[in-house]
């Protein structure tokens, strides 16, 4: 904290044309996610996996490179990242209450 | 004064835009909202109350319309490298399309909401419905914020009265912008893909 | 590249926009110090106000079978006491001390955003009015400060409607807040002040920060269920239809217990400052204190399910949460053994504030004891809404929270006013109080481990409840009368008391190295730090024995100087937004009358946001061209440059790097150009 530096966040920015393959592959992942639901039969297990898998998948593209988290200072990420942590592990026992796992 | 300092908000003794922590502080506390809204969903996904559930869903139509709304968040990265680059015409430019797919995603979910209404599945007839139209309607609501903010910004910059340094600029617009979208990600995946 | 526009001078020259007196220069204020002294004026008369309710809840229960109030009456006034000590009281009692001191004790101009500050105070102000407002409205709110589901969602009259949109206006103002302290604490500490040299009062601050920033949008959600369930017909709580009131319960206490933390680290903050100046020691344990902090809030998310032990949530989640709540007992120790640490061997002077401080320690203690019996489920079991917990919750809220913030206010009262308060006064306030309280909430657990019910307006005679009673409602009375002395201190006696110094106390943090007041920029030239508590190392060092030696002696700082110090300018826009939201309100609350009003207040809200994000935040209230002339070239104020657009933060005319401010390199541009405007 000591050192004092100017944020100089322009240089290490992806490029326009970056941009618009980020967004090329944001669509085609988005395709794969709708061909995944609409396989006939498939495991539920390897359809929840796959489609939380490629939505993470898509939520980390965005917020590393649209929101550039992966270039700013550790201070924000983390300010992120204690909320979704946060968020993910509440809903998770909250629900898990719900469910009967943790009632017998 | 050079183009860098000129679109930055102030800076801070850490060498941290200072608006900046405090919009990750704001989307920080943001996923804790949304994150509500959904356990609430998951919990109530199967409580349909003897009405509609989940077969109403119509899986293209919504594909289209998260389409639209990863899109925009494309033409607000786009607007936000214009920005940087001082091009005004530019930014007002993909400021304009990024309201507009903002407008067409509202518009679809309009249209959702009218033929769920239609077809039975209303906020009033289950807790899966009530659960679904909250937090659905919550999102767009941000959305309809987002539209709000980047059509103040484009007036505002017509006007030549918009600075990096008050109230909200572009890169602060931006951030907000993709939230919102992820946000939608996650429905998507959660509340539609998955429940199907 | 640096911007200096010095149309605010700190002198009070006539013309000058931030002259001090005046309606109008209060409600457009900006400045953290005033924002900081009207919080804590409104939340001390909620205080009264709570009080008020409580006495007459003592009354109805001095005797069995009280007849002071109606069955009705007496929901209403529980709930509001509940309702008003919690978020119009000591929340905003914290946000008072936080907003006066932050920004002095980290060596910052004002906080990261001035104008959000003031809107925060505003929207407070008015949720505190919309919410006590429906007194006369139809009634108080009367379903429990919880609002338990479906009590909450069920009753006819619009009584909860008042509660539940004044807690969620009451949010945006603590929410605004928490944004705001966590990027002041994080970006405008001066140079040389890493995170582990700020104060721990500081500290205890950027943690409560966090905990409101995590758990409001929780209870924001579930405000917003109800809502829907009383006025939109959703069916979220209704069980009949499938929803489950459990799901409230979760929703609310995922945000009520981080809430009991919020409630009581700022007090624990305050005495860890209070604590070494009275013992002329250093904190003993510092990076255990504020660790022990650090734990206390994340351990906090972890616990809220023992309030619902009673609702059938299985063996398995009941031990889990049952361990969490012993563990979380283990920080607070911690702390408790580090404060006794610090008066170990300390040159103890007894004044008011460390008289409130050790009363917090023993008080503190006790209610802290009183909540790990709630960990053991069999034993919680019995003490669910009981006086047992009523007893609980008083011991760590009236004698932590209350006493801290007392401490606090004695303690820092010099430094506001420049003037003791009187210690003689204080005195009886203090042991009155003490007094009172034990006399109040001691007996309560006993009536409580007798089976006496809370929230229940009559009990029988001859089951052994009348004594304690009695005695519990003439403790409440003490308590009152204790007040007594305390307000006349206050309002009467204060400007007759004795002239403080600067440092008032022989203090160790940046607060007592300014003048008394301090002056409006706060600092004549930026701080820098080179230690925890650096004020104290730069008055004391220390012989061949380790004894404090006085090094140095500084003259009586002036409140005055003849530097243009860059102040962010005030603004009607914060004031206006809150109106708007408060109009929505209750237009919201008689709809469908009241949708016309709802309206305009929407109407008013966007014009509000709209002109806010438009404002120069230089000089929103008119030209002030003519002050250029005043402009002076700053090089050798670089760091003034600097903490000038620091203390701005949203507001700042320009960007100012540290690199550029280092180098001198401040360019006075004129406010028209902007120079970046895009």
């Amino acid at each position: 904290m000591s050192t004092v530096e100017t944020t100089s966040s322009t240089r290490e920015h992806p490029t326009e044309k970056r941009y618009w393959l980020i967004a090329l592959f944001l669509g085609i992942v988005t395709a794969i996610e709708i061909a995944i639901a609409y396989i006939p039969d498939l495991n539920r297990t390897v359809l929840t996996v796959g489609l939380v898998g490629l939505g993470i998948l898509k939520f980390g593209v965005v917020v590393g490179w649209f929101m550039h988290l992966r270039f700013e200072n550790k201070t924000m990420s983390r300010l992120f990242a204690i909320g979704l942590i946060l968020a993910l592990s509440l809903f998770f026992v909250v629900l898990a209450t719900f469910s009967g796992i943790l009632a017998s | 004064m050079s183009s860098e300092t000129a679109v930055h908000g102030p800076i801070g003794t850490d060498g941290a835009d200072i608006r900046k922590t405090a919009m990750w502080a704001f989307l920080g506390s943001e996923c804790l909202f949304f994150g509500s809204f959904i356990a609430t969903f998951l919990l109530y996904s199967d409580e349909t109350n003897g009405g509609p559930g989940t077969e109403l869903f119509d899986i293209p139509f919504t594909s289209v319309s998260s389409f639209v709304l990863l899109m925009s968040s494309l033409t607000m990265v786009l607007a936000h490298n214009a920005y940087e680059r001082e091009d005004k015409r530019q930014m007002r430019i993909w400021l304009v399309a990024t309201a507009l797919l903002g407008t067409v995603f509202l518009g679809g979910q309009v249209f959702e909401f009218t033929t769920f209404y239609a077809e039975g599945l209303r906020m009033d007839i289950s807790p899966f419905g009530s659960a679904f139209f909250v937090l659905t309607g919550f999102h767009g609501a941000h959305v309809a914020i987002g539209v709000i903010m980047l059509t103040s910004m484009v007036i505002m910059s017509r006007r030549g009265n918009l600075h990096s340094h008050r109230g909200m600029n572009v890169e602060l617009v931006g951030l907000y912008w993709h939230f919102v979208d992820i946000v939608w990600i996650v429905i998507f995946t959660v509340v539609y893909l998955l429940q199907v | 590249m640096a911007t200096l526009t010095p149309e605010v001078l700190d002198t009070e020259e006539p013309g000058s926009h931030e002259a001090t007196g005046g309606l109008w220069s209060w409600i457009t204020t900006v400045d953290h110090k005033r924002i900081g002294l009207m919080y804590g004026g409104t939340a001390m008369f909620f205080f009264l106000l709570g009080g008020i309710e409580a006495l007459f809840i003592r009354l109805q229960l001095a005797v069995p079978d009280g007849t002071v109030l109606t069955s009705d009456q007496y929901n209403q006034l529980f709930t509001m006491h509940g309702t008003t000590m919690v978020f119009l009281v000591i929340m905003p009692l914290a946000a008072a001390f936080g907003n006066y001191l932050l920004p002095l004790m980290i060596g910052a101009r004002d906080v990261a955003f001035p104008r959000m500050n003031a809107m925060s105070y505003w929207v407070f102000l008015f949720g505190g009015i919309f919410l006590s407002s429906s007194f006369f409205l139809g009634g108080f709110p009367d379903g429990g400060w919880f609002g338990y589901a479906p009590l909450s969602t069920q009753s006819e009259v619009i009584r909860m409607d008042f509660w539940a949109i004044g807690l969620l206006i009451l949010g945006i103002a603590s929410l605004a807040g928490a944004v705001n302290f966590t990027t002041t604490i994080f970006t405008m500490r001066a140079p040389g002040m890493s995170m582990f040299k700020m104060p721990v009062f500081v500290w205890m601050q950027l943690v409560v920060a966090f905990l409101l920033l995590f758990s409001l949008p929780v209870i924001t959600v579930a405000l917003f269920e109800v809502l829907f369930d009383r006025n939109f017909g959703t069916l979220f709580f209704d069980p009949a239809a499938g929803g489950d009131p459990i799901l409230y319960q979760h929703l609310f206490w995922l945000f009520g217990h981080p809430e009991v933390y919020i409630l009581i680290l700022p007090s624990m903050g305050i005495i860890s400052e209070v604590l070494p100046v009275f013992s002329r020691k250093p904190l003993f344990g510092y990076q255990f204190v504020v660790f022990a902090g650090a734990a206390i809030a994340l351990l906090g998310f972890g616990v809220w399910s023992h309030h619902m032990f009673t609702s059938g949530l299985g063996p398995v989640a009941e031990s889990a949460f049952s361990l969490t709540t012993m563990f979380i007992a283990v920080p607070t120790g911690i702390k408790i053994f580090n404060w006794i640490g610090t008066t170990w061997g300390g040159k103890i002077s007894l004044k008011t504030p460390m008289l409130f401080s050790l009363g917090f320690i023993a008080m503190f203690t006790i209610g802290g004891l009183s909540g790990v019996t709630h960990a053991v489920v069999p034993a919680d079991t019995q003490q669910t809404d009981t006086y047992y917990v009523v007893a609980h919750f008083h011991y760590v809220l009236f004698g932590g929270a209350m006493f801290g913030i007392f401490a606090g206010i004695y303690y820092w009262w010099p430094k506001i006013s420049g003037r003791y308060l009187s210690e003689t006064l204080g005195k009886w306030h203090f042991w009155l109080m003490l007094l009172g309280f034990n006399l109040t909430f001691a007996p309560q657990h006993w009536l409580g481990l007798q089976g006496m019910a809370r929230r229940t307006a009559v009990y029988p005679p001859d089951i052994g409840l009348d004594t304690l009673n009695m005695v519990s409602t003439i403790g409440a009375f003490t308590i009152a009368v204790s007040m007594l002395p305390f307000l006349y201190a206050m309002f009467v006696n204060s400007r007759k008391g004795l002239a403080a110094p600067a440092d008032a106390w022989d203090g160790r943090t940046l607060e007592w190295s300014i003048s008394s007041p301090p002056p409006h920029h706060n600092f004549h030239e930026v701080p820098h730090v080179e230690a925890i508590d650096d004020f104290w190392h730069q008055k004391y060092g220390e012989d061949e024995e380790g004894r404090a030696v006085r090094i140095k002696t500084f003259p009586e700082p002036s409140r005055y100087t003849d530097e243009y110090i860059h102040l962010p300018s005030p603004s009607y826009y914060p004031i206006m937004l809150a109106a708007g939201l408060v109009l929505m309100a209750y237009g919201f609350v008689f709809a469908p009358l009241g949708i016309p009003l709802f309206v305009i207040g929407a109407l008013v809200l966007f014009g509000g946001a709209f002109g806010w994000a438009q404002e120069d935040p230089d000089h929103p209230m008119g030209d002030h061209a003519d002050h250029h002339a005043d402009a002076h070239e700053g090089t050798e104020t670089g760091d003034e440059a600097q903490a000038g657009a620091d203390a701005s933060g949203d507001v700042s005319s320009d960007d100012v790097s540290s690199e550029d401010v280092k180098t001198g390199e401040v360019e006075v541009a004129a406010d028209e150009s902007g120079g970046d405007d895009v």
